[in-house]
């Protein structure tokens, strides 16, 4: 699985969101910036605690499980290991 | 399916109240309905403006208010006018009322919190709203109903009512809370979060233009009152003709599992109102190997869709709350709260937001528990439609539905506090 650079940690604020691009894939670290519900990019979403609520329709994710926690969306998110090294974060995709 | 899909997420495809609003083939009433009525409210902006919207409107709906809503607003209301109405036998010694006058008042409570309205926990002030509200709705969808001309005039006349009995009072309460705040006397957490917040402070920059903030608020009593009132109505209703051929049923009646079911049946069956979905092409738009046209108009029969046999089984057509799930990983309300980036913004508060039943589910289980029948006596009545705009059947929007509780004790009834924690 290979380990990719994505961001230096410092450049996350607390509580916030964002988006990289690695290989192509888009993440919202580190799950997949996709709603699985209506193809919406959730780093636009709000983070309330370990839940992200796509900013369209409202469906919640656990943004370390992938599980759904709020409807209309009912498949998982895909979730990425996230390593950190120093200020230095990694993902294995 | 998946070209619909793809189509309604296009940017490229819009949503225009002039198109809604017949314009083309009425345009006194279209200009009425569009000014009046449509413009302004979310489900007609575009792109980032609807995005930033409705991310805003959704904090309205999270998980915490949706508990508010169900356990503090909607039940004790049910429970409250259940026992105010059945308090005494009518003279035929059977307890009874119009289920479509009931939903109202609870729903209405309920929209009214939701956009912020003061002063409106009598019953006099719930008349007074309830009086503005069904010909808002009206307003709101006059391009699909008889006697458009009529409709808009009562609209009209009703918006006025509604803004200067409620929406001003409610702007200008909220702007002196709001000034407090600014002045340190109170704190911001301390204003109930509502659609009239977010005006006030005009948290939306299109919140500026005042009569487009009060469209947007106007919108709500059809959208929530109205759409919820049929959903449970119509559920009841639905549900005696299954009892009636399935009496092995009976005895889930009470049963949230068969009750979401069941609600999710009528969503797919009666649900929306307009029989079908207007779109415009703001660009030109591949659809497989065609091209919809830059300025070409959509109609997206969603009717169609949600009585397909393909997905939903040879007896697509009909009301069955033991059908299997779809098996192409659609829900069991199909397309009934909308597909693509405009979809019903109160899903949650219907379905819970888990999905396991939210406020209607639990206000059915107490109607039923209660032993709810339609009334033999009074047959109910229905909006008057213009049926030309109707493909496939005249769906009803009920205006009065009689029921009778054949179960009910004044002494002993049910409550919606016991149905939730059971």
């Amino acid at each position: 699985m290979p380990r990719s650079r994505v961001a230096n940690a410092a450049d996350i604020p607390p509580g916030g969101l964002r988006r990289v691009e690695v290989d192509g894939q888009a993440l919202c670290l580190a799950i997949e910036d996709r709603c699985t519900h209506e193809d919406v990019e959730l780093s636009d979403g709000e983070l309330l605690g370990d839940e992200v609520e796509c900013p369209m329709h409202g469906s919640l994710f656990n943004v370390i499980t992938g599980d759904v926690c709020g409807l209309p969306a009912d498949i998982p998110v895909k979730v990425f290991k996230v390593d950190r090294d120093g200020d230095e974060l990694f993902v294995d995709l | 399916m998946d070209e619909v899909v793809s189509t309604l997420r296009s940017p490229d495809i819009e949503h225009h109240p002039e198109q809604f609003a017949a314009v083309a083939t009425d345009p006194v009433n279209g200009a009425i309905n569009v000014r009046e009525f449509l413009d302004g409210a979310m489900i007609y902006l575009h792109g980032s403006e609807h995005r930033s919207r409705r991310k805003m409107l959704n904090q309205l709906v999270r998980a915490d208010s949706l508990s508010y809503i169900r356990e503090d607003l909607i039940l004790p209301e049910v429970d409250r006018l259940l026992r105010l109405r059945l308090a005494q036998p009518d003279d035929d010694g059977q307890y009874g009322l119009d289920l479509v006058d009931l939903c109202e008042r609870v729903f209405l409570r309920f929209t009214a919190k939701l956009i912020g309205l003061v002063n409106v926990d009598s019953e006099e002030a719930i008349d007074a709203l309830r009086s503005c509200a069904g010909p808002l709705a009206a307003g709101t969808s006059s391009a699909f109903l008889e006697d458009r001309d009529l409709i808009n005039k009562i609209a009209l006349e009703a918006k006025q009512r509604y803004v200067e009995q409620f929406y001003l009072p409610a702007r200008d309460a909220y702007r002196t809370m709001m000034d407090e705040v600014s002045r340190g006397e109170r704190d911001d957490a301390d204003v109930p979060p509502s659609l009239m917040k977010f005006i006030v402070t005009q948290a939306d920059p299109d919140y500026a233009d005042e009569d487009r903030a009060i469209v947007e608020s106007t919108m709500l009593f059809a959208a929530s009152v109205g759409t919820s009132t049929q959903s449970v109505v119509q559920t009841v209703d639905l549900l005696q003709g299954w009892f009636k051929d399935h009496p092995e049923d009976v005895a889930s009646k009470t049963d949230p599992a068969f009750l979401l079911d069941a609600l999710a049946e009528t969503i797919r069956l009666r649900a929306p109102f307009s029989p079908y979905v207007c779109r415009v092409a703001a660009a030109d738009h591949a659809v497989g190997d065609r091209v919809i046209e830059d300025g070409q108009e959509i109609h997206v029969h969603y009717v169609f869709a949600n009585r397909s046999p393909e997905v939903f089984g040879e007896d697509a057509g009909a009301f069955n709350p033991r059908r299997p799930s779809p098996s192409n990983g659609l829900p069991r309300y199909g397309v009934g709260f909308g597909v693509g980036i405009h979809q019903c913004y109160g899903m949650r508060v219907v379905l819970g937001n888990e999905g396991k039943g939210g406020s209607h589910v639990h206000m059915l289980r107490t109607l039923m528990a209660a032993g709810v029948k339609p009334d033999a006596r009074t047959p109910p009545t229905d909006l008057k439609k213009d049926l030309s705009k109707f493909s496939i059947e005249n769906i009803p929007r009920y205006t009065a539905y009689p029921v009778v509780f054949t179960e009910w004790d004044p002494a002993s009834p049910p409550s919606s506090r016991e149905t939730l924690d059971a």
